[in-house]
């Protein structure tokens, strides 16, 4: 009976051990979106959001981000909302319904929409290079590439003389594509790596470097560049506009 | 093998302080002997002591196995809990046990009772429990009483102003050694015509107090600031606390007490309150006009955030009340925007916190306004009555009017349009399709080994096709320019007839070889279809309008072709003829070229 009991004992911390292993393991990221996305449907969206964070815990999944977003925004929390569409457009740029719902909270919390100044030609290269991710870049560098080469040796084998020369063009096409995806690429990627954003979740007044408050407060919501950060919990801003610039706590802000 | 200790080395220990302080709430005595199975336990003789509870009797049983042998060890603690009461010095009397039949004594003991003053008789006298002083646990299904356990509740204070916040606390009292671990709420407390809100009470600090003769652990288990919500005797309904206090299973096996906790249990008790009776004074009438229903001591602040003064900017007026009172309680201030300002509903940000003073803190109520045209604008002055129980008298504080000089804006009346549509409109729906989850936290592609090996494959690809077409480029370098199509099907043949070399023998390559030149000169020269003899094709290229060489060259080329046939033997080699032949193709092509430029020429001129 005795030696039962103790066979009983290691059996149960075996299943124990087993039972915490299965537990991290629970719900598979699918499994996880597709719960998420019944509990929205059923405007649960306590349910939903808790599902959505339980998968982002495990990884990146675009989709879950702004549906994420969505789901704050449906309980009434918008510069929670505006922190996932800003992430879901950090991973994705080219995310159309993030950019617009991004664009609608901040509308609605009454916070400066991002506007690029400066020369038509230098704002729509920006909007271009930093609108699509490194991957997305990486894919057409890839594709350029490929045409290059391929029009290349077509070019040799064919004989008539205009598909020759049209050839020659695709293939100085492709190269200028391939060059200019390669830079776009990388630079897409540094300002991914190199993100200084964050989002202020509640009112707070900015200071300069003497600790005198300034005139202009932060909205909850608003997007800010964030600098260094003091030893007193107080993180360096700049407003996007950049007409703003001093200190603010630093609890105030949460990173994108 | 179990291996008991032997019993002639058993000794009932004793331990005891020698002296105490008499204002000490209480101090234990235990005595302790190496084995679980004991009886007949003969208390000492205590005086001069109040024995606030024990014998409190405690076994413990260990097993360890080295080497194959398991050893068992066992330990039986009497604990009496004894609360000073005059200064002087005492004697206890030896206690014994008897262990296997043997009777063990303890020794007899000596206390001193001293220290400064004297015992405090009153009641409420406070002193902080140690978590090492605690007193033993019961035996399990020892009853708890009233008298043992008690919940109350008390209000502070008991009469206030309506609105005013009154702080609710409850608090148990045990007696040492019940073991209270828990207490939950059957359900939440239901305060009719009263605004309630929990304050955090976080980890119990129990305190022990005095209450008559008796000593009790006390603490507070649950705080609730009340908002009387109208005047009059208000009744807080007295509510059912669920208590857990764990108490000691004596006899217990240690997988017992893997599986059930152990070696305690907890045993669960119901506990009611008290009602209890708030007294709430109507605010003073009549209420001033404009009255916010802030009842406390607040102070406000209002600041126009903006970028710029301009048409289509969105600004915001905030408006900051801060202070102590019934803070959660009020409803954003109403200002009268001028009448071609879009403005939107107030947001309000809670910046306060429950404390045992009240909501403390700070709300905070921004209004958002979008100016439309052109101007010099002014928002009204507000003005804020609250209610300051303190004094007991209504209070105004007064913000300035604020002057706006709004100029034209850089967005365009589209632009601002789709702003106004998206504040109105409704974001974009959730997007329900499968999950594209990546555990990594970064981009999947750029920078990575693959994505650079993605190039290097298709350089590969690109080689490869570029050796898979070497022949046919060959082919075509040896023939310039545009091939007609009895060129291409001759080139093609030719390759088709090079690969007999390598399947056949050499006389089925030199008359497939041949086959092909001569199909080629019918076909591009216009010949007639003949039975393949070799002369009769010269001769018909004879009869054609072509240069000597060329005919030369073909008649060569057939005539070496039937003279290997038979002979097997000749002095061109198949690679050689090859050439020849894509060189005839060649030599016939330019023919043809020059040809057909010459007759385009000829009407121009």
């Amino acid at each position: 009976m005795k030696t039962f009991r103790y066979i009983l004992l290691f059996v149960s911390a075996f299943c124990l051990t087993t039972s915490a292993w299965a537990g991290q393991a629970q719900m598979s990221p699918e499994a996880l979106k597709a719960a998420a996305d019944s509990a929205y449907a059923g405007k649960d969206y306590v349910s939903a959001a808790r599902h959505y964070e339980s998968l982002l815990k495990k990884g990146i999944d675009v989709e879950a981000l702004y549906n994420l977003g969505n789901a704050y925004y449906r309980m009434a929390n918008l510069p929670k909302a505006i922190v996932c569409y800003e992430r879901a457009l950090r991973y994705a740029p080219s995310h159309e319904d993030a950019a617009y719902n991004l664009r609608a909270c901040r509308a609605k919390a009454g916070v400066p929409q991002e506007q690029e100044g400066g020369m038509f030609f230098v704002v729509w290269a920006k909007n271009e290079i930093y609108g699509h991710s490194a991957d997305e870049w990486a894919v057409r560098a890839l594709i350029a590439f490929a045409i290059a080469g391929a029009a290349l040796l077509l070019s040799r084998r064919l004989t008539r003389r205009w598909l020759r020369r049209l050839l020659r063009v695709v293939m100085s096409l492709a190269v200028v594509v391939l060059l200019v995806s390669i830079v776009s690429a990388a630079l897409a990627h540094h300002a991914f790596t190199d993100n200084r954003r964050a989002v202020v979740m509640k009112p707070v007044d900015v200071t300069d470097e003497s600790g005198r408050k300034l005139p202009t407060p932060l909205l909850p919501g608003q997007t800010v560049k964030t600098g260094e950060t003091s030893g007193k919990n107080k993180t360096a801003i700049t407003t996007l506009d950049g007409k703003v610039s001093g200190w603010t706590d630093s609890h105030c802000l949460e990173a994108i | 093998m179990l291996c008991l200790p032997l019993v002639a080395q058993l000794q009932l220990e004793v331990t005891a302080p020698q002296s105490v302080d008499i204002n000490e709430p209480y101090f234990q005595i235990k005595y302790t002997v190496r084995s679980a199975e004991t009886a007949d336990f003969r208390p000492p003789t205590i005086q001069g002591f109040n024995i606030l509870s024990g014998p409190n009797t405690s076994v413990s049983r260990s097993f360890s196995s080295v080497n194959g042998r398991t050893k068992s060890e066992g330990q039986t603690v009497y604990t009496y809990t004894l609360e000073p009461t005059t200064k002087g010095t005492f004697h206890i009397s030896a206690a014994a046990v008897v262990v296997g039949g043997k009777t063990l004594h303890a020794k007899a003991l000596t206390i001193k009772v001293d220290g400064q003053g004297s015992r405090k008789p009153e009641a409420g006298q406070a002193a902080p429990s140690s978590p090492n002083n605690q007193p033993p646990l019961r035996r399990a299904g020892t009853a708890v009483t009233t008298s043992d356990l008690s919940l109350t509740g008390h209000l502070s204070p008991k009469k206030v102003y309506e609105q005013q916040a009154a702080v609710l606390t409850y608090e148990f009292l045990e007696k040492p050694g019940v073991g209270l671990s828990q207490v939950g709420l059957n359900q939440k407390p239901d305060f009719k015509d009263i605004v309630s809100q929990e304050v955090p009470v976080g980890q119990i600090n129990a305190t022990t107090t005095r209450v008559g003769q008796t000593l009790y652990r006390t603490g507070v288990i649950g705080r609730y600031l009340l908002y009387p919500q109208k005047s009059g005797k208000l009744t807080i309904p007295s509510i059912t606390f669920n208590c857990t206090v764990v108490q000691r299973d004596a006899i217990l096996d240690p997988l017992d007490a893997f599986f059930n906790g152990g070696g305690t249990m907890g045993v669960n008790v119901n506990r009611q309150t008290q009602p209890l009776e708030l007294e709430v004074m109507p605010l003073p009438s009549p209420r001033p006009q404009g009255f916010s229903g802030g009842v406390g001591e607040m102070h406000i602040d209002g600041k126009l955030i903006y970028s710029d003064q301009a048409t289509g900017e969105m600004m915001t007026y905030r408006i900051t009340i801060s202070g102590v009172g019934n803070l959660r309680l009020l409803s954003a201030p109403s200002i009268a925007f001028p009448t071609d300002f879009e403005t939107y509903t107030p947001k309000v940000t809670d910046n306060t916190e429950v404390t045992l003073e009240g909501v403390k803190g700070q709300m905070v109520f921004d209004y958002t306004f979008v100016p439309r045209n052109v101007g010099h604008y002014e928002i009204p002055a507000i003005s804020f009555v609250y209610f300051d129980p303190v004094v007991g008298e209504y209070k105004t504080l007064t913000l300035p009017a604020k002057s706006l000089d709004i100029h034209q804006g850089t967005l365009s009346e589209d632009e601002l349009e789709a702003i106004r549509r998206m504040r109105e409109g409704d974001i974009r729906p959730i997007h329900t399709d499968k999950s594209h989850f990546t555990p990594s936290d970064g981009h999947r592609l750029w920078n990575t080994v693959g994505y650079w090996l993605a190039y290097v494959v298709i350089v590969g690809i690109l080689l490869l096709l570029k050796q898979a077409t070497k022949g046919y480029a060959h082919l075509k370098g040896s023939v310039s320019g545009h091939l007609n199509k009895a060129s291409k099907v001759a080139l093609r043949r030719l390759k088709s007839a090079k690969k007999l070399l390598k399947t056949a023998d050499e006389r089925s390559y030199y008359s497939a070889l041949a086959a092909v030149v001569s199909d080629y000169l019918c076909r591009q020269c216009g010949l007639q279809e003949n039975s393949g003899s070799t002369q009769q094709t010269i001769n018909q290229l004879r009869e054609k309008d072509l240069p000597e060489t060329l005919i030369n060259e073909a008649a060569d080329i057939l005539q070496q072709c039937d003279m290997a046939g038979f002979a097997a033997q000749s002095e061109a080699t198949p690679e050689k003829l090859y050439e020849q032949a894509v060189n005839l193709i060649s030599h016939f092509e330019s023919a043809y070229k020059q040809s057909r430029q010459s007759t385009t020429k000829q009407p121009q001129s």
